[in-house]
């Protein structure tokens, strides 16, 4: 954890905004497949 | 408003006529996706930049392209214009285009500072999240749980009610991914592991 802490800040990456990335894809996933899936 | 958003798509979802869910999220979405391309691209950054180091009330955020009022308009008339190009369904695309002027609206109560056209423009938001971020969170909660709960009732209304299953992780994906960021309005994610004994 620390060490992929480190790198991204060295690398002058936002963590936070590819965070968000990372939620927003995954709750869209997450919410399509409840709802889609019920229909046949 | 961060995951809240995505319950906006299932008002227009829940017809008889079954438009497709995965365009009604994009749109619902559009105005954060150009955030983020824009933040990762360095012209609307955070600071602090750090998922580790940010916490609503000191979020610096420049979001004059993505979330002021007037640009948050034309792109709800791009995407008006785009699906209506693509689909041929006028219906469809006035949902897609209202979705995201929804997003910026809903955003102007629940989110941070924003303008009516430049940054330097009269303010047209409550600057929720950095005023009362708590209120804010539970503000998100309350509109995206009446928009899921519009969308089971019509459901049922119509004749293929959800399954308590179905209904449970619906809501319960909303309440997990809406409360998930209180701690997030008051203090960092560093604090909050620091006060678990864990130094990052």
């Amino acid at each position: 954890m620390e060490r992929v802490t480190e790198i991204a800040e060295n690398a002058r990456m936002p963590t936070l905004v590819l965070a968000l990335i990372v939620v927003y894809a995954v709750f869209f996933a997450l919410i399509h497949a409840i709802v889609v899936r019920r229909r046949p | 408003m961060i995951v809240g958003h995505y319950a906006a798509a299932l008002v227009p979802y829940g017809r008889p006529d079954g438009r497709p869910l995965w365009l009604l999220l994009l749109c619902a979405n559009v105005p954060e996706f150009l955030w983020l391309g824009l933040a990762l691209a360095g012209i609307e950054p955070t600071q602090p930049a750090s998922l580790l180091d940010a916490t609503f009330p000191n979020l610096q955020v420049d979001m004059t392209y993505s979330h002021n009022l007037v640009p948050g308009l034309i792109q709800g008339a791009l995407v008006f214009a785009l699906v209506q190009a693509i689909w041929r369904d006028r219906a469809l695309a006035l949902w897609c285009g209202a979705l995201t002027v929804v997003h910026v609206l809903c955003d102007l109560v629940v989110g941070f500072e924003h303008q009516l056209l430049g940054p330097d423009s009269p303010r047209v938001s409550l600057d929720t999240y950095g005023q009362m971020p708590q209120v804010a969170i539970l503000i998100e909660l309350v509109f995206a749980l009446a928009c899921v709960h519009f969308y089971v009732k019509g459901e049922a209304r119509r004749g293929r009610p959800l399954s308590r299953a179905r209904r449970t992780a619906l809501y319960s994906a909303f309440a997990v991914g809406i409360l998930t960021w209180l701690p997030a309005a008051s203090i960092s994610l560093r604090q909050l592991l620091l006060q678990a004994g864990i130094s990052i």
